[in-house]
C-alpha cells in the first residue's frame, strides 16, 4: 500500500529544494528538481494504482473538526491521473518559456501542482478549502508575474475576483453544512444529509452551482477564462484548462450530485437548457476568435458544458461519460495550448490572419496539431469520441432536446478546421521563410500527451473501470 | 505570585531609577536601559504564560484575559525589539512609555470598574501621545495633536457616560450592575460605548485613525493598530457583554449597523488610496469593523469568534506595519512604488504577502479561520443576510489587497545599487518578521468555536 501522503511529499521537497536552492546558491538548476519531481510523483501514483493506496487523518483542531484527512472517494482516480500527469507534460514549455525568477515560478507552480494533488484527495473541507484557496493565489501570482507584459495586471484581476467569488460562494455552501451537521467531515456529513431541513439544501446546492458554474466556467461568468488563457504562460495554460476547469466539475459531482441528488433531479430540465445555451454560445464565439489560443479557450468552455450537460443528466451513461470526458478533454486541450505556446515561440503570432502556409516548413508540428485537432471533434479511436458519445446518450434519455449539443460539435469542426487550415494550408507568408520544425523535445512532449489521447481512446474500460459513483 | 503586571510596574519604576543615575554618572550609551526595556517585557510575557493575571480589587480577570494579555506581551516584545533594532539612539522617555502602554492595554483587559477601566484607557493613551510623536517632525505634530484633541473629547464623553452610569446603578462595579429603567442610564451606556468605539476605531468615530496611522514612525502605527485597538475591543467584550445586562435584539442591531458600516466605509476608502501605508490603516479599520460583528451577537459564540478574530487581525496588522517600516526606509510610499519591494528584502515581502492574505482572509492563514469562526457564529444565529452582505464586501476588498500584492512585480528586473540598507539591522527585523510570519500560521491551535 502507498501513503496518500507520498504523494503531496514529493513536490513539497521540490518547494523546500528549490527555496534552498535559492538561499544557499546551489548549482543544480531549477529545471531539473521540478522534472525529478514531478516523475517521481507519477512514478508513486502509478505504483499507487497497482498495489493500493492507504489513507491518513491527523486531527489539527478537535475544536472545530479541522483534521488533514486524505482519503480516496468514489471518483477521486481520474481527476488524481490528470492532476499528477499533466502539470509535468506541460513543464518543457515553462523551461523555453520563462526567464525570469525561475525559482520564484517554480515554487508557485510547485505549490499549485502540490495542491492540486490534495484536493482531489482531502475529505475533510476545511483541508479542502485551503487547497483549494492555495491554488487560486498561487494560480494568480502565475498570470500576474509571469503573464503576457500588456494584459497581465487585467487577467489576474479578472480571474482573482471571479473565481474568489466562486470560492465564497463554496465556503458559504460549507459553513451551512457544518452549521447543520456539526461537521466538516465528508464522511459524517454524507451519512447525515437527512438533518438538513430542503430549503437548506436547495440554498446549498444552488452555491455550489454557482461556485462550478464559475470554475467550468458556464455562460454567464465565464469571461475571465479566454483573458486568463491569453495571458497566461503555456505551462499555466496547461495546468489551467487541463486541471483547474476540472475543479468545478468535481465539485459539482462530489457536493451536489453524490450529495443531494434529490434537489438536482428538481433543477435538472434547466441545468439541462444552462449547459446547452452555454454550449451554442461558446461555439458561435469560438467561431469568432482571431487569438489561436483564445479560440481553443472558448472550445474548452464548449466541452465543459458537455461535461455539465452530462453530470446533470443523473444516470450513469451521463455521468460516466462526464468524467471520461473531463480526463480527455484535460489531455487534449493541454496539447493544444502547448502546441500554440510553439506556434508563438516559432512565429511570434498567435492571430490567425498574419498565419498561413505553415506545412511546408512545420511538417512534424503540422502533424500533431492536426492530430490534436481531430481528437478534440471525437473521431473514433481517440479518447473524445467514447466521452462525446456516452454524455450524448445520457442526456438523451432524460432531455431529448440536449441532442442540440450536436449542433455545437459539428460548428466546432467548421471553426477547428479553419483554423488547421489559416496556419497550415495558405500559401505561406514571406515572413515565415526561415522558421525551423519543432526539436526532438518539443516532439517527444507532444507524443506524451498523444499516448494517453491514444490509449484512453482505444480503451476507455481502463478509465471507466477506476471509478465509481459514490462518496 | 509575580504576576505580568507587577512585572511591568516594578519595571517601569526601575527603569526610571536607574536612568536617573544614569544621567548622574552622566553615561550617554543608551543601550542599557534599551536592553532592560525589552528584557522586562520578555520576563512579563513568561510571567503571564506561568502566572496568568492578577485578581485584586478593581482588576480580575476572566477566562480569555491570559489568552489576550499573552498574545499583547508576545506583540509588545516582538515590536519593541523591532524598534530597537530600527532606531538608533533615541530617548530613553520612550522606553517608559512603550512601557505604560503595554501595561495599559493590559490593564483595560483586565478592568472590572468603571473607574479602573478609565484609568487604563488613559493610560494607554497618554503613553501613545508620546509614542505618536516619536522622532519628531510636522507630519508627526499634526498627528498628535490630532490625536490628543479627538482622544480628550473621547474620554471626556465616556467620563461623562460612566456618571450617568453610576447615577442611574449606584455602582460602577461590573459585577453588581443591574439594568435600571431609566432615561440617563441608557444615555450613559450609549456614551461609554463612544469612548470605547474612539479606542477601537468603530465608523463613525474612526477619523483620527488614519491620519494618526499615517503620520507617525510605522512600528508605533503597528502598535496602536495591533495592542491598543485590541485592548478597545476586548474593553468592550468586558463591557457589553459581562457588565451591562444589555443583550437584546435592539442593541444586537445597533451594533451590528455600527460594525457593517464601519467594514463598507473603511473597505470602500482603501480602495482609493494611493499610499500605502493609508491603504493599511484603513483596512485595519475594517478588520475591527469584522471582530465588532462577531462582538455584536452578544452571546457566548460570538465572543468566542471576536477574541480569535482580534488575535488574528492583531498578529497580521502588526505583521505588515512592521514589513512595511523596511520598505519605507527606502522611500516606498506609493502603490507604484511597490515593484522595488522584492529587490530590497526578499523576506519582508514575503512576511508582508502573507499578512495581506491574513488580512484578506485568505487560507492557510489564520486570518481565514478568524472569519470562519465569525461566520459559523453568525448562521448559527440565523443572519444569513449578513453573512452574504459581509461575503461580498470580503471580495471586495480582495480587489485592493491583491492589487497592492499584483504591483509588486517580481519579474522585473531592478537596479539595487541605489539602496542603502544596514545589512545587520535588517537581518534582525527579518528574523522578527519570521516569527510574526510563522505565528500566523502556528496560531490556528487558539481557534475555538
Amino acid at each position: 500500500m502507498i501513503e496518500l501522503t507520498g504523494l503531496l511529499i514529493l513536490p513539497a521537497i521540490g518547494i523546500i529544494a528549490l527555496i534552498l536552492k535559492k538561499v544557499l546558491h546551489l548549482a543544480i538548476s531549477e529545471e531539473k528538481i521540478v522534472t525529478s519531481v514531478t516523475i517521481a510523483t507519477a512514478m508513486v501514483f502509478f505504483l499507487g494504482l497497482i498495489i493500493g493506496f492507504q489513507g491518513i487523518s491527523i486531527t489539527l483542531v478537535n475544536a472545530i473538526d479541522f483534521s488533514f484527512t486524505l482519503q480516496l472517494n468514489g471518483i477521486s482516480i481520474p481527476f488524481l491521473l490528470l492532476a499528477v500527469v499533466l502539470p509535468g507534460l506541460g513543464l518543457w514549455s515553462a523551461y523555453k518559456e520563462i526567464k525570469e525568477n525561475k525559482a520564484l515560478f517554480y515554487i508557485f507552480y510547485l505549490l499549485s501542482y502540490l495542491s492540486l494533488i490534495a484536493v482531489f484527495m482531502s475529505s475533510n473541507l476545511i483541508s479542502f478549502f485551503i487547497f483549494w484557496e492555495i491554488i487560486l493565489i498561487s494560480f494568480f501570482f502565475i498570470i500576474a508575474f509571469w503573464g503576457e507584459r500588456e494584459t497581465k495586471r487585467k487577467a489576474s484581476m479578472k480571474f482573482l475576483i471571479f473565481t474568489q467569488f466562486g470560492s465564497m460562494v463554496l465556503l458559504g455552501a460549507f459553513i451551512l453544512l457544518y452549521v447543520y451537521t456539526g461537521s466538516f467531515s465528508l464522511n459524517t456529513i454524507a451519512s447525515s444529509t437527512a438533518l438538513i431541513p430542503i430549503q437548506i439544501q436547495d440554498v446549498i446546492f444552488f452555491f455550489v452551482i454557482i461556485a462550478a458554474i464559475i470554475k467550468m466556467p458556464l455562460f454567464p461568468l465565464h469571461s475571465w477564462l479566454p483573458d486568463a488563457h491569453t495571458s497566461a504562460p503555456t505551462a499555466g495554460s496547461v495546468l489551467l484548462a487541463g486541471v483547474l476547469l476540472k475543479l468545478g466539475a468535481y465539485v459539482l459531482i462530489l457536493f451536489a450530485v453524490l450529495l443531494f441528488p434529490g434537489v438536482v433531479k428538481t433543477f435538472q430540465v434547466p441545468l439541462i437548457i444552462l449547459g446547452l445555451f452555454t454550449v451554442l454560445y461558446s461555439t458561435f464565439a469560438a467561431s469568432a476568435q482571431k487569438d489561436f489560443k483564445r479560440l481553443i479557450a472558448y472550445s474548452s468552455i464548449f466541452y465543459m458544458a458537455l461535461v455539465f450537460i452530462g453530470i446533470a443528466s443523473l444516470n450513469s451513461l451521463g455521468e460516466t461519460g462526464a468524467i471520461v470526458l473531463i480526463v480527455s478533454h484535460g489531455f487534449i486541450v493541454g496539447m493544444l495550448f502547448v502546441l500554440a505556446g510553439m506556434l508563438k515561440e516559432k512565429t511570434g503570432t498567435r492571430d490567425l490572419d498574419k498565419l498561413g502556409g505553415l506545412m511546408s516548413r512545420i511538417p512534424m508540428y503540422a502533424f500533431f496539431l492536426v492530430l490534436a485537432i481531430i481528437a478534440t471533434l471525437g473521431v473514433p479511436g481517440l479518447s473524445n469520441f467514447p466521452a462525446e458519445l456516452l454524455v450524448l446518450l445520457g442526456a438523451y434519455a432524460v432531455y431529448p432536446l440536449s441532442l442540440l449539443a450536436l449542433v455545437g460539435v459539428l460548428i466546432a469542426t467548421n471553426y477547428y478546421l479553419s483554423a488547421a487550415k489559416r496556419i497550415l494550408f495558405d500559401s505561406l507568408k514571406k515572413t515565415f521563410g526561415k522558421i525551423t520544425d519543432i526539436s526532438a523535445l518539443d516532439a517527444l512532449q507532444l507524443s506524451l500527451f498523444t499516448i494517453f489521447i491514444v490509449v484512453l481512446g482505444v480503451m476507455p474500460s481502463i478509465l471507466i473501470n477506476s471509478f465509481n459513483l459514490t462518496i | 505570585m509575580i504576576n505580568a503586571e507587577y512585572i511591568l510596574f516594578g519595571g517601569v519604576l526601575a527603569l526610571i531609577l536607574i536612568d536617573l543615575l544614569r544621567l548622574r554618572l552622566k553615561i550617554n550609551n543608551k543601550n542599557i536601559i534599551h536592553f532592560l526595556t525589552l528584557a522586562i517585557l520578555i520576563a512579563a510575557f513568561i510571567a503571564e504564560i506561568i502566572f496568568g493575571n492578577m485578581n485584586v480589587s478593581f482588576f480580575s480577570s476572566t477566562q480569555y484575559s491570559q489568552f489576550v494579555n499573552g498574545f499583547i506581551l508576545f506583540l509588545a516584545v516582538v515590536i519593541y525589539a523591532f524598534l530597537m533594532s530600527d532606531s538608533k539612539d533615541y530617548s530613553t522617555t520612550i522606553d517608559f512609555l512603550f512601557i505604560l502602554a503595554t501595561l495599559g492595554a493590559m490593564l483595560v483587559i483586565l478592568s472590572s470598574n468603571f473607574i479602573s477601566l478609565v484609568i487604563a484607557i488613559e493610560m494607554i493613551s497618554i503613553s501613545s501621545y508620546g509614542l505618536v510623536f516619536f522622532q519628531k517632525n510636522n507630519r508627526r505634530m499634526e498627528g498628535a495633536t490630532k490625536y490628543v484633541s479627538l482622544s480628550f473629547i473621547s474620554i471626556v464623553i465616556m467620563i461623562f457616560g460612566v456618571s450617568l452610569v453610576y447615577g442611574g446603578a449606584g455602582t460602577l462595579s461590573f459585577t453588581q450592575l443591574t439594568s435600571v429603567d431609566y432615561i440617563p442610564f441608557i444615555a450613559g451606556v450609549g456614551l461609554v460605548m463612544v469612548g470605547l468605539a474612539f479606542k477601537s476605531t468603530i465608523v463613525p468615530f474612526h477619523m483620527w485613525a488614519p491620519d494618526v496611522y499615517e503620520a507617525s514612525n510605522s512600528v508605533v502605527t503597528a502598535f496602536l493598530s495591533s495592542i491598543s485597538k485590541a485592548a478597545g475591543l476586548v474593553a468592550m467584550i468586558r463591557v457589553f457583554f459581562f457588565a451591562f445586562p444589555v443583550s437584546s435584539p435592539f442593541v444586537s442591531m445597533m451594533f451590528i449597523i455600527l460594525a457593517v458600516s464601519t467594514i463598507f466605509f473603511a473597505s470602500f476608502l482603501a480602495t482609493v488610496q494611493e499610499r500605502i501605508k493609508r491603504l493599511l490603516a484603513y483596512s485595519s479599520i475594517a478588520q475591527a469593523g469584522f471582530a465588532f460583528v462577531a462582538i455584536a451577537l452578544l452571546n457566548y459564540i460570538g465572543i468566542q469568534a471576536a477574541i480569535f478574530y482580534i488575535f488574528t487581525f492583531a498578529i497580521a496588522d502588526a505583521l505588515v506595519f512592521l514589513a512595511y517600516k523596511i520598505f519605507e526606509d527606502q522611500k516606498i510610499i506609493y502603490k507604484k512604488d511597490a515593484a522595488k519591494m522584492f529587490s530590497i528584502s526578499k523576506i519582508a515581502t514575503v512576511g508582508f504577502f502573507i499578512g495581506i492574505l491574513s488580512l484578506a482572509g485568505l487560507p492557510p492563514t489564520i486570518g481565514f479561520f478568524g472569519k470562519l469562526a465569525i461566520f459559523v457564529a453568525l448562521l448559527a444565529h440565523g443572519y444569513v443576510y449578513l453573512v452574504v452582505a459581509l461575503f461580498a464586501i470580503i471580495l471586495f476588498s480582495t480587489f485592493y489587497y491583491f492589487g497592492l500584492l499584483r504591483d509588486t512585480d517580481v519579474t522585473e528586473v531592478r537596479d539595487t545599487q541605489k539602496l542603502n540598507i544596514k545589512i545587520s539591522s535588517l537581518r534582525v527585523k527579518e528574523a522578527l518578521i519570521i516569527i510574526l510570519t510563522l505565528a500566523l500560521f502556528v496560531g490556528v491551535i487558539f481557534v475555538n468555536f
